[in-house]
């Protein structure tokens, strides 16, 4: 029988789990470094041909330039139309007779934010902001039968006669309504009502056949 | 000696005691930095790893920049070229979208895990302050970033939120209640959301923001190493390993695994699959409002509530919330581990449920779908 010396064995054990834990360091050290080198040789491919040369069909060309013609006819669109606001006094935003009570159609006022003409039932406009009271979104232009307009963000219902969200919608605050004029062809002023519904000049709507819709500058200095 | 001089004796030896510059050498952040091992140790990686994602956030990022065009007439079809044309577009595009995601749930769980370990408690307070300054300019990455695309989704969900902040003003007494409008004319820079705001944006994104992240970034790091692994549990931990090279390597392990992760989600999964597709298109100023519109997931957590309470309630609420963010470690300095626990978790059910379950909720309660 041999007796242990206590002290070179605690010694051992401990030069083993050094020895282990040198093991386990360096075989996950490798694990690592060649992980590490298959995700850089993946990902290394991507991240440079990120940079080469597209190869683009001629089809592929067109696309990509008749897009981008598309795209800056309608911010040219949109740039003019706030010139057009910017240096105009009364802007056309449709023939009455194209008025619907059903479908508005969208127009951007004075201060460039959407809005929506509707005709009456006895044929008077109704012009509306399409700017929801509740958070800012456009409301829909299609009417419902009860003639409440939908914004689809929130889900508030508004009349259009009124503007006055239905009992229950997140808005709270009725749509603005704006001021606009009937004129003629030769622009003479047929008939004008300003945003609170005050009216002045003729109501026959035989006189306004023909005529058109515009916003006013003078209603929308009020707004700002 | 004179109250000024005692104040600023104080201010010094609190200075002195948050960032113990002495400690700055290699002995004590190489070789006798040691990370406690108990029940809570895998909460140490997330903070390594919200770094990883947010250094592919900065990497992507840049990446994105050679192609991105940010003007109202050409972000959207850029986007379009760099998904459709670029070679492995779709796969960066992907990966800056997904990491932001991994970055921003990484974020908050780290705080909530620091939150729950006490880890902000004496002299640590500056560290979870840095923190908690970086979680609200993430979700102001998160803000900024969404529009950059500039399709209908990303336009008016931005509106939405700027109108909210406008919103805010109707509940301010006094002279306050014009400072909403004030800061959201400030952010739109026109008015309406139009080019002015997606330069804005464009700058905040990738100029202003993380220049600033960079800063408490490396307040927050140094911080860290300084004063080493908080204990993070009552009872002092009978094993503790060495930073390096153990931790270090686990953590670049971790790292690995989580590249890994994104890597195969941004090949496989487009981060857009998740919405209806009109929602893409380019903003269109002249039409309704597509529906659907709803910001980032991460953002659910205010949005449903939003949806549900009253606005000045939610205000409420996100103020308080701010504030007791950001003075933790005051508020709860004498509160147990345990206590601190319990509130943790009731925080994450707020958030899981809110985030996954706010749809649902909101159709039982209002009967729509959102």
């Amino acid at each position: 029988m041999t007796n242990k010396d206590p002290n070179s064995e605690v010694n051992k054990e401990k030069e083993i789990k050094i020895d282990d834990e040198r093991r386990a360091f360096v075989k996950a050290a490798c694990g690592l470094g060649a992980s590490l080198f298959l995700l850089s040789i993946g990902s290394l491919e991507k991240f440079l041909r990120f940079f080469s040369k597209q190869d683009l069909t001629k089809e592929q060309q067109e696309q990509i330039l008749s897009e981008k013609i598309q795209r800056l006819k309608q911010t040219t669109e949109e740039q003019e139309l706030q010139l057009e606001r910017l240096s105009k006094d009364y802007i056309k935003v449709a023939e009455l007779d194209s008025l619907s009570p059903i479908k508005g159609i969208y127009f951007i006022d004075y201060l460039m934010r959407p809005a929506l003409a509707f005709s009456d039932d006895d044929g008077m406009p109704i012009v509306i902001s399409a700017k929801c009271t509740h958070l800012g979104c456009t409301v829909g232009q299609n009417a419902d039968p009860q003639g409440q307009i939908l914004c689809p963000c929130h889900l508030s219902k508004f009349n259009i006669k009124t503007g006055i969200p239905i009992p229950g919608s997140p808005a709270k605050i009725p749509l603005p309504r704006l001021g606009w004029s009937l004129m003629d062809d030769k622009g003479s002023n047929l008939l004008t009502q300003d945003p609170s519904g005050k009216q002045v000049g003729t109501t026959d709507m035989d006189k306004l056949a023909g005529s058109s819709l515009y916003i006013l500058k003078k209603f929308a200095e009020g707004e700002a | 000696m004179s109250d000024k001089k005692k104040g600023l004796k104080r201010l010094v030896e609190f200075m002195y005691d948050r960032l113990p510059m002495h400690k700055f050498n290699f002995e004590h952040i190489v070789l006798e930095k040691e990370v406690p091992v108990h029940r809570m140790s895998w909460a140490y990686y997330l903070g390594g790893l919200t770094l990883f994602f947010f250094m592919v956030q900065v990497v992507t990022g840049i990446f994105l920049l050679f192609y991105y065009q940010p003007t109202v007439s050409d972000a959207h079809a850029s986007i379009e070229y760099i998904t459709k044309y670029v070679n492995n577009g779709f796969f960066i595009r992907n990966l800056h979208t997904w990491s932001s995601s991994c970055m921003i749930l990484c974020l908050v769980v780290h705080a909530i895990t620091t939150f729950a370990m006490k880890a902000f408690a004496p002299p640590r307070e500056m560290i979870w302050v840095g923190g908690a300054a970086m979680l609200i300019l993430t979700f102001a990455f998160g803000f900024t970033g969404y529009l950059l695309p500039w399709h209908q989704i990303a336009v008016n969900a931005t509106k939405v939120m700027l109108q909210s902040i406008e919103e805010s003003g109707h509940y301010l007494p006094g002279f306050l209640s014009g400072v909403p409008h004030y800061m959201r004319e400030l952010i739109q820079g026109g008015s309406v959301v139009g080019q002015a705001t997606l330069s804005r944006f464009f700058a905040l994104h990738v100029v202003i923001l993380p220049l600033i992240v960079f800063g408490i970034l490396a307040m927050h790091l140094l911080s860290v190493q300084l004063h080493g692994m908080s204990q993070g549990v009552d009872t002092l931990p009978k094993k503790t390993e060495k930073f390096f090279p153990f931790f270090i390597l686990k953590d670049l392990i971790v790292w690995g695994v989580a590249f890994l992760g994104i890597f195969i989600l941004a090949v496989c999964v487009p981060f857009e699959s998740f919405y209806a597709f009109p929602l893409f298109q380019a903003y269109n100023a002249l039409g309704a409002t597509p529906e659907g519109i709803k910001p980032e997931w991460y953002f659910y957590f205010t949005y449903y509530p939003l949806e549900l309470l009253p606005f000045w309630l939610v205000m409420i609420g996100m103020i308080v919330t701010g504030t007791v963010l950001l003075l933790t470690p005051w508020i709860f300095k004498n509160t147990s581990r345990r206590m601190l626990t319990i509130i943790a978790w009731a925080i994450t059910a707020y958030l899981v449920i809110t985030t996954l379950f706010g749809n649902v909720i909101l159709e039982l309660v209002k009967g729509v779908k959102s």
